[in-house]
């Protein structure tokens, strides 16, 4: 009787998690994931996503943990297809219960940090909700200091700096290199486009050599000054009242002003340069710690 | 003991459903992957295909999925995807006819994907492995040596076809029109880059006419002599410095931007005989293949 009882109550128990662990919708949607997880592994990317469309639009059907994997996916594919503004927006979404959460913080925070909205990054970053550890807590500080690197406050890098002798092996080197960084931005010359306007007026082609664009400023002088020789042969040929001289004048006008503000803007492009340059090796030496800890 | 059988019983056949559902779900995904495809949409299909090929643990039925999929992916022009992914159905493609198949699709892919080189190994690979079947690629083999430029290797192979596999007389002639033409002296002229650029050194424009571009030459010649004309007048009028920076620069500019032309025009002229040559011999070859019936059931269920 005791078996009979065990068996009846065993029975539908069993049939229940089993069957529904073989045919019920949980289960398809893990088998789903799985398969998601293999075509990600391919490289199918845009398979990938596509199923992984499919899946969110039957949200109402997930459960948290799946939606949370779906989300994680999702955006862990557009990453990979480098579209990273989407792809932050997908990371982010992930709950903090998803085993993924860590990872889906800080790339999400790369991903802002990558086209340029730094201060989005640096709130996702310092909200960040971990229980103690000290791998997490370093790697916060180092995304951090190197988002201060970003937006050029270089006093804030220096106090997050000071916390870098607890660097774990895993950003150690890109820590070093941060410091380098700092000390490059801040030696970096702070050039003005109205000097070198003012160089190019008094010598047609400074401005732009002390704005760094050295072969441009020797090609700038060239030629105006063949261009100001043409003019004075023809003023000395046949006087400054003639129609060879007044088109060759003003065509020298014309280019002499151009290199004048030719000189301003090339400051400007200098830097704009300079910090394109090193953004990237910043962003680069954020990116690789990351990728290391989480991959 | 009844009961515990009972009970045995019971778990073998719970744990047994999802097991036999495997092989099951394969199969649904091929049917589900065929819909898709005779419904026109062709990248679902292939999701589906892949499905097929990652749920099944049989290396027939994987091959059977992978050449599907190759199928579906060729629908959407991705033929290197195809390629790649047909690449690891060869080992364990299991009997030689699908083994043949595989080859056959790698063949087209490359070829379709502009990879001349591994299409005719492919073809080369399935004529030495399986005789019987592979003759029948010998369309593709012969276009692949058309692209690859190997004319006497084309003469060679076209001469050497099977009499069963081109029957007709007008074909046979059709062969001989083809040898003709890709004889040595029939080939059409490359203009050399190089000899065009020494040509319009020592003479404006005569390289734009070695290259085929009379118009262009004439252009850059008169441009040149104009330029000088500009320079001598200012010279003579006593503006010695204008005649420098306004008539020698424009002459120098179109001087040597003469002679860079010149050179590309070479090349891109070579490039375009050439192609239309190779179009010229391709159709020659496909009309070839209207009049061999294994060809053509080939080139039906390629398209």
């Amino acid at each position: 009787m005791k078996f009979r009882l065990f068996f009846l109550v065993l029975l539908p128990g069993l049939l229940l998690c089993v069957s529904g662990g073989v045919r019920g919708q949980s289960p398809d949607l893990r088998e789903e994931l799985s398969f998601v997880r293999y075509l990600m592994a391919r490289g199918d990317l845009d398979e990938a996503t596509y199923l992984l469309e499919r899946l969110a639009e039957q949200s109402d059907a997930l459960s948290p943990h799946m939606a949370d994997s779906v989300s994680y996916l999702r955006g862990w594919a557009l990453y990979q297809q480098k579209e990273l503004i989407p792809s932050a927006s997908f990371l982010l979404a992930v709950s903090g219960e998803s085993p993924f959460y860590l990872k889906t913080r800080f790339f999400g925070a790369y991903n802002l940090a990558h086209e340029g909205r730094y201060r989005e990054a640096s709130a996702v970053l310092e909200v960040l909700d971990f229980e103690s550890s000290a791998m997490a807590d370093g790697m916060r500080n180092f995304q951090l200091a190197g988002l201060d690197l970003l937006m050029g406050d270089l006093a804030s890098f220096s106090d997050r700096a000071g916390r870098f002798d607890e660097a774990s092996h895993l950003y150690i080197e890109e820590a070093g290199r941060m410091l380098v960084y700092r000390d490059v931005l801040a030696g970096a010359p702070a050039r003005s486009p109205f000097v070198a306007g003012f160089l190019s007026a008094v010598v047609p082609g400074l401005g732009k050599v002390y704005a760094g664009k050295m072969a441009e400023g020797i090609a700038g002088f060239l030629y105006v000054a063949a261009m100001g020789a043409t003019t004075y042969d023809f003023y000395r040929g046949s006087g400054s009242g003639s129609a060879l001289f007044l088109l060759s004048a003003t065509a020298t006008g014309i280019f002499y002003l151009g290199n004048i503000r030719g000189s301003a803007t090339a400051v400007r492009r200098q830097q704009n340069e300079f910090r394109h340059e090193m953004d990237q090796r910043i962003l680069f030496d954020m990116h690789i710690p990351l990728r290391n800890a989480f991959n | 003991m009844k009961w515990i059988s009972a009970y045995c019983l019971t778990c073998i056949f719970l744990c047994a459903t999802p097991s036999i559902s495997i092989g099951g779900d394969s199969a649904r995904a091929m049917e589900k992957a065929d819909n898709l495809f005779s419904g026109g949409e062709f990248f679902a299909a292939s999701i589906e295909y892949e499905r097929a090929y990652f749920l099944s643990d049989k290396p027939v039925q994987k091959t059977l999925a992978n050449l599907s999929k190759a199928r579906a992916l060729k629908q959407t022009g991705r033929y290197e995807k195809a390629l790649t992914d047909l690449q690891r159905s060869l080992p364990f493609a299991g009997p030689d006819s699908l083994r043949f198949q595989v080859l056959y699709e790698m063949a087209f892919c490359s070829f379709m994907a502009g990879d001349h080189t591994g299409a005719a190994s492919y073809v080369r690979q399935a004529r030495y492995f399986y005789p019987g079947l592979g003759e029948g690629l010998w369309l593709l083999y012969a276009l692949s040596l058309v692209q690859l430029e190997e004319w006497s290797r084309l003469g060679e192979f076209l001469e050497g076809l099977d009499p069963d596999d081109i029957p007709l007389q007008e074909s046979r002639e059709l062969i001989a029109d083809i040898a003709a033409r890709t004889s040595a002296e029939a080939l059409p002229r490359s203009r050399e880059p190089e000899r065009a650029r020494m040509m319009a050194t020592f003479l404006p424009g005569l390289g734009h006419f070695y290259a085929g571009a009379p118009g262009k030459g004439i252009l850059n010649a008169s441009s040149q002599l104009t330029s000088l004309g500009v320079f001598g007048l200012l010279a003579l009028n006593g503006y010695y410095v204008a005649g420098v920076t306004i008539g020698l620069s424009m002459f120098q500019s179109f001087y040597f931007g003469g002679i860079r032309q010149a050179g590309e025009l070479a090349r891109g002229t070579s490039l375009a005989r050439m192609d239309a040559f190779k179009q010229e011999l391709s159709q020659m070859l496909i009309s070839l293949a209207g009049n061999d019936p294994a060809a053509r059931t080939k080139t039906n269920s390629a398209n």
